[in-house]
């Protein structure tokens, strides 16, 4: 009994810190409409201000009232105004997007400001870790234990009782219902939104800094898995219930602690997936709950007294114009092959080519997020399994590109198998589902040497074709093979793009209930998305890791899908080109940003540039280089002389390449 | 003759809650038929579960004689079931052409990926015709390359109508087709339906609030009450029962 005890009661306290996190996301959802990805990263930010602060001295109060009761509501009530507030309720990829673009920005910021190196782990809030309080069964009970529980609740009955009998707690519960009704009612909806923001972050902070002493230092990853584990507790309840989050993630906070007790130490693999509990659960309950299906439909009375959503009249296309941007393109991109080929530094043509085949992975996203409007996050995962397939492979004989073309196919292979539990899902769930499955890859599957190899990583190497072996030539060689490679497999999703397929998901996109019912399957449609994007992410993966030689699981993290949905939405997501251009823009910075002090954190320097742009989704979803060509069209509108056909339309170009 | 579509003993409950409980109606080749009702009297349910979005607690769906029940939407919708939304559900990054050309390829099978990677995804001139007639039936033959998102209400509602129209449905389900239009849309809008129930023989199951409608379109009216079929007739003979003015106009008392 008391065996068990000792394992259950550290349980207690991580599953308190995940019912904060839990209560946030019901408490933001809920008055808001937004599911914030990003309180994770907003936990470790405060984790991360804490522990410096008292690090430099400061008392362990006032820092953690700076980092729980100042920094933290600011920081969310700034990403509320400047962000969340401007994007109109049913656009939810937009919503998504900006939390993704928040998850990936806020801890590179605190890397660039604060240096890349991490942080010791902090002190405990209220009472020191080595105070033994209590013995219950003999099993010793600390300070950190008990003042994060105690904490948690106390947090769970002031909240609880706020949102009953204040004004402001109805006007909360209210904004939930229809932000719109509340402001006929003379409420200020805007006041409403920026508490629960304010609120729901102070309760991040606050989780981040009682989460904080229980590792040895302050890492972002540590805060991922709890607001994975937090979203498994939020999703139970169907993201409606705080007192039932904080019930179900307290049991799963013990359930972990209990079943990774009993683990055999020395099974790495068993500890994991027992540790992968939250995410076995928030699988099958996003598979199996209907009312999550449902996260993105409004429940507002007053929705249809809305017009629809009316587009900004843009430039009608001109031929001439697009004709020349389609010549400057290739012009460009044949410059780019004759530089590569012959003055451009071996450096530069390395990084490049990686990024070359990256833009493969990257057209997995344009086929998810730009046609289909799904945000998936494990595009990253299924590159993976296509690198290490190709590497096994090659270990065993195997050619790499026919190890490659393999990788492909074993990639969708896994994409069919995500697409499964998410057949119907949309929006939201759907996100949740990819993230999750791409956790499980990352916790469970990714780190076995029978994957990736020993600790030195997994080695894929160059290709060799008839005589031409890419390994012994200069990297100049490969860059010319793997962009006949991306030429090609962007012919065919340029020829899909512009289709029936495209046409179709892009009516799907728009109104999958209208889609559906002129005859269109949604799940055969996404299990079709699923399948040809993983093809070539799996290709691309395997084509990126022969170009680094050796690859390992952190390549292709969770972290990394990510980063990729971060870049190609700020490049460009509906177009094959945007795809191109994002593999060369994203190894184009990362190399030039090598050049900046190591002080600055060159890679978090990229995730914030990239983060930045990817918040400009909402109100650009085309990207910049669609921003370009409108730009050249607004200038040769005001050149020219003659009326153009056609020129009472209103084009919106979304599908042009 | 044999009917269009037979409802059978129709009934769906939500937890406790009865939203349609044995509704039976047919409807015949070319005919319209208007179903009323107050606010949660279960029409849009039917509606719903008709088209396939909800499955029915008990009862069945015939279209010509065959037994959905089991089909999903878009099954059912290739067999000719065709509806428009009372939340309007339009795709409105495209041109009104292109909504019609989408329902053309989506219900002529256009969806392979081999044609699109031969190049003949595209619509055919047979599709493209048929998009002109379509869009000079319902009126909106001069906006056929507008973004739908940059028209009005009510010309977005032709838009739904137009794309539901274009693919010749056996049945066509129009939800609330006035919503949200003032009276002299309301009156094109019922003109487009006659239209094309008399120039292509469809049949119409018209949920409506504007009794002016269903009077002037509907040959014969379903009026249902909390869940249950309280009466059937031409639009004179149900105003005249006194329980359907009692319980849906609320006069009479």
């Amino acid at each position: 009994m008391s065996e068990a005890l000792s394992y259950m009661i550290p349980g207690l306290p991580f599953g308190c810190t995940m019912a904060l996190i839990a209560i946030g996301l019901v408490l933001t959802y809920r008055s808001t409409g937004v599911f914030n990805f990003a309180f994770g990263a907003q936990a470790y930010t405060a984790a991360y201000l804490y522990a410096f602060f008292t690090a430099h001295g400061l008392a362990r109060g006032v820092a953690g009232v700076l980092a729980i009761v100042v920094i933290s509501p600011c920081i969310g009530i700034l990403a509320d105004r400047l962000v969340f507030s401007r994007i109109t309720s049913g656009n939810v990829t937009a919503k998504t997007v900006a939390a993704l673009a928040l998850m990936v920005g806020l801890p590179a910021a605190i890397s660039v400001a604060f240096g890349p190196t991490s942080l010791a782990s902090p002190p405990s809030l209220l009472f020191n870790v080595n105070n033994v309080v209590v013995h219950i069964d003999g099993v010793a009970i600390d300070g950190v234990q008990v003042s994060t529980v105690l904490i948690t609740l106390a947090v769970l009955v002031i909240l609880t009782t706020v949102l009953r009998s204040t004004a402001v707690g109805i006007e909360m519960r209210a904004a939930v219902e229809s932000p719109r009704l509340l402001r006929l009612q003379g409420v200020n909806s805007i006041r409403v939104s920026s508490i629960a923001w304010g609120v729901s972050s102070g309760l991040a902070g606050l989780a981040g800094v009682l989460f904080a002493p229980r590792y040895a230092v302050v890492s972002i990853d540590n805060y991922t898995f709890l607001l994975v584990a937090a979203i498994a507790a939020a999703a139970v309840v169907g993201l409606n219930s705080m007192v039932g989050a904080f019930l179900v993630a307290t049991a799963l906070g013990v359930a972990i602690s209990l079943t990774t007790g009993y683990a055999p130490s020395n099974s790495s693999w068993t500890t994991g997936l027992f540790a992968a509990i939250p995410f076995f659960v928030l699988l099958v309950v996003l598979a199996f709950n209907p009312k999550l299906r449902n996260l993105d439909v409004s429940a507002d009375p007053l929705i249809n007294a809305e017009p629809p959503p009316t587009f900004a009249a843009l430039p009608p296309p001109l031929r001439v114009v697009d004709r020349s941007l389609f010549i400057t393109r290739a012009v460009v991109m044949l410059v780019i092959i004759v530089s590569m080929m012959t003055w451009v530094p071996s450096v530069w043509v390395y990084a490049l080519t990686g990024g070359m085949a990256l833009s493969l992975v990257f057209l997995s996203i344009t086929l998810t997020t730009g046609a289909a409007g799904q945000v998936s996050l494990c595009q990253a995962t299924f590159a993976g399994v296509g690198a290490f397939t190709a590497g096994q492979l090659a270990t065993h004989g195997v050619p790499v590109l026919t190890g490659a073309l393999i990788g492909g196919l074993v990639a969708a292979g896994a994409g069919i198998l995500a697409a499964l539990p998410a057949l119907r899902l949309r929006g939201l769930a759907l996100s949740l589902s990819t993230l999750t499955f791409a956790l499980l890859a990352d916790g469970l599957v990714f780190p076995t040497s029978w994957v990736s190899g020993d600790q030195t990583g997994l080695s894929i190497p160059r290709p060799q074709i008839g005589l031409v072996n890419f390994a012994t030539q200069s990297t100049r060689s490969l860059f010319l093979l793997v962009t006949a490679i991306v030429a090609a497999v962007s012919f065919i999703f340029w020829l899909l793009l512009k289709g029936a397929t495209g046409r179709n998901l892009d009516a799907s996109r728009q109104s999958p209930l209208a889609t559906a019912g002129l005859g269109f399957s949604l799940s055969k449609a996404k299990i079709m998305v699923f399948g040809i994007s993983a093809v070539a992410a799996g290709l691309g993966g395997a084509l990126y890791g022969s170009t680094l030689q050796v690859v390992s699981p952190a390549d292709f993290s969770f972290q990394m899908s990510l980063l990729f949905v971060v870049v190609v939405v700020t490049i460009g997501c509906r177009t094959v080109s945007g795809a191109i251009g994002a593999g060369l823009a994203y190894a184009a910075l990362s190399q030039a940003l090598t050049y900046s002090p190591n002080r600055l954190a060159p890679a978090s320097l990229l995730s914030i540039l990239f983060a930045l742009g990817a918040l400009r989704y909402a109100r650009h979803p085309q990207g910049l280089l669609e921003d370009g060509r409108r730009a050249v069209l607004r200038l040769a509108h005001r050149f020219r002389k003659f009326p153009a056909k056609n020129s009472d339309a209103v084009f919106l170009g979304a599908r042009s390449s | 003759m044999t009917p269009r579509l037979v409802v059978h003993e129709l009934s769906k409950h939500f937890g406790g809650i009865v939203a349609a409980d044995g509704v039976s109606f047919e409807l015949l080749d070319a005919e319209c038929l208007g179903l009323i009702g107050p606010n949660g009297a279960g029409k849009t349910t039917v509606c719903s579960i008709i088209a396939g979005e909800q499955m029915a607690s008990a009862g069945t769906v015939r279209l010509d004689g065959h037994d959905l029940a089991g089909l999903p939407v878009y099954q059912r919708a290739r067999r000719g079931l065709s509806r428009t939304y009372q939340r309007l559900e339009i795709f409105p990054e495209m041109t009104v052409r292109d909504h019609l050309l989408v329902a053309q390829g989506v219900h002529d099978g256009a969806t392979g990926l081999l044609g699109d990677l031969m190049g003949s995804g595209g619509s055919s001139q047979l599709q493209k015709n048929a998009a002109e007639e379509t869009l000079e039936l319902v009126g909106l033959g001069d906006y056929a390359d507008v973004v739908v998102g940059t028209l009005s209400l009510g010309s977005c509602r032709l838009v739904e109508l137009a794309r539901s129209l274009v693919v010749n449905p056996r049945v066509l389900l129009a939800d609330e087709p006035s919503s949200g239009l003032d009276s002299l849309e309301s009156v094109a809008m019922g003109d487009v339906l006659q239209r094309a129930q008399r120039e292509r023989g469809l049949s119409i199951i018209l949920v409506e609030h504007d009794l002016e409608m269903v009077a002037r379109l509907s040959d014969r009216v379903v009026v249902m009450q909390s869940g249950l079929v309280v009466a059937t007739g031409s639009f004179d003979e149900v105003m005249a029962d006194q329980d359907v003015r009692d319980a849906y106009l609320g006069v009479g008392k």
